[in-house]
């Protein structure tokens, strides 16, 4: 499969966990799925939720 | 032999007539069917009052019917028969219904599409995961049929067959019994010709303490709200239909307005697809390793992406799920029900079941939601409003708007395709 292989990449961690885990000639988790899987993680990092805002680090003074 | 079991005789051959091309069946139970026939009209006989006397029933082929497999399109399973009724079935049984039996399923009511046609264009999909639900009850061939939904499984094969689908909230009866997916969203949901046909069922089968649809009676002029950011995901075709559809029940009276919802649709999406995922590895993590090669591709790809998904996305879509529910409470308080288009399109052709995003909106947030016909598109293949209830005790409440908005909109002919008398 090729897809963006910055390391830090949601794409790139999803390729290498499943090929991590079922190999790369076995993996079925094609690039349309990928994609709207790290699209979706992408997405949520962009949804601001009261319970993650607490951990945010304050600025500093 | 009394009225039903002769009804069930005669509707058992027309099934096998019709169902040579639309082929929404796994397998029919005659024995079974007949059996209960002869028992309704004893029951019947004897003075019992039967909620459900004599409706044929068709039951998706991911719920447990005793002494019939459960296969859910898996080929694994074709010889794996369920030693019971799942909870649902039984209540039906004991109501009247007569069971008669499984329907085709996409695999484990997921998104490859099944065998099952569209009775009113054999060229086009019925949608999925319930394909043959919609299907049977479409064609006429029963009066009703369970079905699951977990992304748009009960409300886009209804609307893509020109029928009623009701999605009740979440956990509203038991999903005991029934091949779980992803389980935070999997809800059992109702097919049917018309919205009180749907509401004699959801009464027989919510749980104690929820509010009945009762004889359906409709409310007066309900207060609606158009979801904007949704109906910008339709075809223009589709959003044309449902704005006049809208026009038309603001002529009749009621309050229209426009809504939006506490984060983008874009999003909400985002929530369904990362829960569903996750939740799929974890039902599928066993299995998918020993029986890899006979996954479809598309459900494959779906619980492998799942088994590498980072579990604090998991985690965090929950907390996002939780916080948008609470919000949408706030904003939407004021109005009946949400509309928006139930599909982006009318039926697509077979190499697809169509997109979930419409209808998984509601199942992320464990939404009720309903879809009723309002007309045809231009190549004549129906088309449908969806409903949202706007909270989780909303069920039978969305039931009664739904029946106002259906007694206002055309009655839909018979498919060509499927039982004509």
């Amino acid at each position: 499969m090729t897809t963006d292989r910055e390391p830090d990449s949601v794409r790139w961690q999803l390729v290498l966990r499943t090929t991590l885990l079922f190999g790369e000639e076995r993996s079925h988790a094609n690039r349309e799925e990928i994609e709207s899987v790290s699209a979706a993680i992408e997405r949520l990092e962009r949804i601001k939720v009261e319970a993650f805002a607490a951990l945010q680090p304050k600025a500093r003074l | 032999m009394g009225d039903h079991a002769e009804r069930l005789l005669a509707t058992l051959a027309q099934i096998r007539e019709t169902d040579a091309q639309i082929q929404a069946w796994v397998s029919l139970d005659d024995e079974g069917a007949q059996r209960q026939a002869r028992l309704v009209d004893e029951r019947l006989t004897a003075g019992e009052e039967l909620p459900l006397a004599g409706r044929l029933i068709g039951i998706k082929d991911i719920i447990d019917v005793g002494g019939l497999p459960t296969i859910a399109g898996f080929e694994p399973f074709r010889d794996r028969v369920a030693s019971q009724d799942a909870p649902a079935v039984a209540l039906l049984r004991r109501a009247g219904g007569i069971i008669v039996g499984k329907t085709v399923t996409t695999q484990f009511a997921s998104s490859d599409p099944s065998k099952t046609k569209n009775p009113w264009n054999l060229e086009c999909t019925p949608g999925g995961s319930s394909a043959g639900s919609a299907a049977a009850v479409a064609a006429h061939q029963v009066d009703v049929a369970l079905g699951t939904q977990t992304g748009g499984s009960v409300l886009r094969p209804s609307a893509y067959c020109g029928i009623v689908g009701f999605k009740p909230s979440f956990d509203w009866t038991s999903t005991a019994g029934v091949l779980p997916f992803a389980r935070t969203l999997d809800t059992v949901g109702i097919h049917a010709r018309t919205v009180c046909g749907a509401a004699a069922v959801y009464d027989v089968l919510a749980r104690p303490g929820l509010a009945r649809a009762g004889s359906c009676e409709p409310l007066g002029p309900p207060r609606l709200a158009i979801w904007s950011d949704a109906l910008a995901h339709a075809s223009e075709r589709m959003r044309a239909g449902v704005v006049d559809a809208v026009e038309a029940l603001a002529d009749e009276g009621a309050l229209i307005q426009q809504t939006v919802a506490p984060i983008s649709f874009d999003n909400l999406i985002a929530l369904h697809t990362i829960t569903s995922r996750a939740e799929a590895a974890a039902a599928h993590r066993e299995l998918i390793f020993v029986h890899a090669d006979d996954y479809a591709p598309k459900v494959r790809a779906m619980v492998e992406t799942g088994l590498a998904l980072p579990a604090d996305a998991y985690v965090r879509a929950q907390q996002a799920r939780d916080q948008v529910r609470r919000e949408s409470l706030a904003l939407w308080s004021a109005f009946d029900a949400i509309v928006l288009p139930t599909s982006e399109s009318a039926a697509p052709d077979l190499s697809t079941t169509g997109n979930h995003a419409l209808q998984a909106v509601a199942t992320v947030l464990g939404l009720p939601s309903i879809t009723v016909p309002i007309g045809f598109s231009s190549d004549y293949l129906p088309i449908g409003m969806q409903l949202i209830g706007v909270h989780r005790r909303a069920d039978a409440h969305l039931l009664r708007v739904a029946h106002w908005v259906e007694s206002r909109m055309p009655r839909l002919p018979r498919p060509p395709h499927g039982i004509q008398s």
